[in-house]
């Protein structure tokens, strides 16, 4: 690895905004909690999902990216 | 961001810096000896964008104007993904004063900021990111190069957790003060609770003494109704007493009359008709009256009609004068309203006297006076008894208006509580979420990182170290081909160290480029291979063009390139000049 050619630009990541990781996250982490046997409430999930979605569109709207 | 031009005056040792043309994609070399002025480029390019260099803040930035010079000035001309070229002014004088002035370059006439803090937020909106993240990636200064703070906010920002943790703190935040709210409710909410305990109302109690009173209220009623019944009805009897009694002796005497008239009427009918009958009565005595008979029937049958119609009417006026002492009668008949025994018997006496009018009025009157009289004590006392309970009703029905009212207020509180309990655990589910989100950023941030590192750091150590570990903390250690295993930074030479930190520099800059910049970005290299030899250098070198599409311009420092590196561009600095085109 010592000349330029066995080096490649990196592939550029992949561009989300920080809210749809986040809700990607969310959805993610609802199936496993959904599939993990335990007990689930789904309501109060989803209003923490809300919850958490609003305060980060306030942020956004304030400069926070 | 890919600077297409820079102009300057008067900053520190150049008295004129005019750089056009400035290639977009490629290494810019910029060569000299100790203080020629290779740092001050990279300097210049800070304080255009920023208003501050890596070693000046805005405090002491009045130190950046050229020696025995009253003001210094920079034009920035760059190019935005978008395509769109921009330009920056900016100038300083040593009163302090700070202008700046950012405008399209066609639009030169229309700036779209102008003063120092607005164009920096203007500014901020175009590339967006600031001065702490372009020092923490894009711009490697000379004398900065150290292991990324994890707790610091421009890393954070890179990370893309910056939000994240700013909302779940904020949110936090929020579950702090409505626990407080809960508390302060929960409070409020016993004393009420024990307020209510201790006033103990009874709706039964209440009931029973607003139906004592409603009796009371029910009984006096009656007896005033009574009584004005009596007062009303013996006023009557003692009004029309007398003329009952004057109308009963005219009506017994027409009866009389009339009688009379009727009995005399039916003797000379029966003479008459006896001599009718039998005509040799003619012949006696009674033969002198004959005549007479038909005409003294007539004359006694004339007044027996006006008569019997007087009698008559006297009848009907005897009827109607009589209906006093009836309802008198009656009224004594059923006066059971709490009289004394005795008194209940005299009623029950003078009950026929009334109805038949035998008392004279001024004699029933003084009889049924005390009938009235205890009619009125009992009336007296009901009302009395009334009045006695309209004080404890008052009070219960105050009682029951505040009972009512702490109930409400008591059953607002638990729902104020209820919602702002439902609102917290829905909240902490937020806070766990965001706390899980920014860990798995974070995670993968670090997994990107050593990945961009993994590109460069064989290439930067000749192999010796091939990747790093980043912990969720950033403590890196780094992966020795040699030794087979990790090493902590402190293990490792200071050389090796600086080499490492700029991998991990140019992985940022990378990852900050791509993940929030989203645009070409310039890249400012203050010296990076001082502790390189020539062979690394000469491959750092030929790698760094091609590290990243994000970052094709890169400005590269040294005392000296080694022969055979291929530049875009190079710019020589010397002690002496103080121009630099």
């Amino acid at each position: 690895m010592s000349s330029s050619e066995q080096t490649k630009p990196l592939n550029v990541t992949e561009r989300r905004s920080t809210i749809e990781e986040f809700l990607e996250y969310c959805a993610a982490e609802k199936n496993n909690r959904q599939n993990s046997g335990e007990p689930f409430d789904a309501e109060s999930f989803d209003q923490g999902v809300e919850i958490a979605l609003q305060k980060l569109t306030s942020l956004q709207k304030e400069g926070w990216t | 961001m890919i600077i297409q031009n820079l102009r300057a005056e008067n900053i520190l040792k150049y008295k004129q810096l005019d750089l056009q043309e400035i290639p977009p994609h490629g290494l810019i070399a910029i060569s000299g000896q100790n203080e020629s002025g290779k740092s001050t480029i990279g300097e210049t390019i800070c304080f255009a964008l920023f208003g501050r260099t890596f070693s000046l803040d805005h405090n002491d930035i009045g130190k950046l104007i050229r020696w025995g010079e009253n003001r210094c000035s920079v034009t920035i001309g760059f190019i935005e993904e978008s395509g769109e070229s921009f330009e920056l002014s900016r100038s300083l004088d040593i009163d302090g004063n700070h202008s700046a002035r950012l405008c399209r370059t066609d639009d030169r006439d229309n700036p779209m900021a102008t003063g120092a803090e607005t164009v920096s937020h203007a500014l901020f909106q175009l590339t967006t990111f600031g001065y702490d993240e372009f020092v923490e990636s894009f711009y490697l200064a000379q004398r900065e190069i150290t292991s990324p703070q994890p707790h610091s906010l421009t890393l954070k920002t890179i990370a893309g957790l910056s939000t994240l943790e700013k909302g779940a703190f904020t949110i936090e935040e929020e579950v702090h003060r409505d626990e407080a709210n809960i508390t302060k409710i929960e409070q409020e909410l016993q004393q009420q609770q024990d307020e209510l305990v201790t006033m103990e109302f009874d709706p039964d109690h209440l009931q029973e003494l607003q139906r004592q009173k409603s009796h009371a209220d029910q009984e006096q009623h009656k007896l005033t109704e009574r009584i004005d019944h009596y007062e009303s009805t013996l006023t009557a009897y003692s009004r029309t007493y007398p003329q009952l009694l004057s109308h009963t002796t005219a009506h017994s005497r027409l009866t009389f009359w009339l009688g009379l008239n009727i009995t005399l009427l039916l003797i000379v009918a029966t003479s008459w008709l006896l001599m009718t009958i039998q005509p040799e009565l003619k012949q006696s005595w009674l033969n002198i009256f004959s005549p007479l008979l038909p005409q003294g029937m007539g004359w006694m049958a004339l007044p027996l009609i006006p008569l019997f119609f007087l009698r008559k009417s006297y009848s009907s006026s005897i009827k109607r004068l009589r209906l006093p002492g009836v309802a008198l009668g009656a009224a004594l008949q059923d006066s059971d309203h709490g009289l004394p025994p005795e008194l209940g018997k005299r009623c029950n006496q003078l009950a026929p006297q009334a109805t038949e009018s035998r008392l004279e009025g001024a004699k029933l009157t003084q009889e049924i006076e005390p009938v009235l009289k205890a009619l009125k004590s009992n009336q007296q006392e009901s009302a009395a008894k009334s009045k006695k309970m309209i004080e404890p009703i008052q009070v219960e029905e105050q009682r029951q208006v505040q009972t009512a009212t702490l109930g409400q207020s008591i059953a607002r509180l638990e729902g104020e509580m209820d919602e702002l309990v439902s609102h917290n655990h829905s909240r902490i589910i937020s806070i766990e979420l965001l706390a899980g989100a920014s860990r798995h950023l974070s995670r993968r941030f670090n997994h990107v990182i050593r990945e961009h590192v993994g590109m460069t750091l064989p290439l930067f150590t000749e192999n010796r170290y091939e990747h790093l570990q980043i912990e969720d903390d950033m403590t890196i250690r780094v992966f020795s081909n040699e030794k087979r295993g990790y090493l902590e930074l402190d293990e490792i030479s200071s050389g090796t160290q600086r080499q490492i930190m700029l991998a991990v520099r140019l992985a940022l800059s990378q990852e900050l480029a791509s993940k929030r910049v989203q645009s070409n970005q310039f890249l400012i290299l203050d010296e990076p291979f001082a502790f390189f030899d020539q062979e690394r250098t000469i491959n750092s070198l030929a790698v760094l063009p091609e590290l990243s599409e994000d970052l094709p311009q890169i400005f590269v420092t040294s005392q000296v390139f080694p022969d055979g590196a291929a530049f875009q561009r190079e710019i020589a600095c010397s002690r002496e000049t103080t121009v630099l085109q």
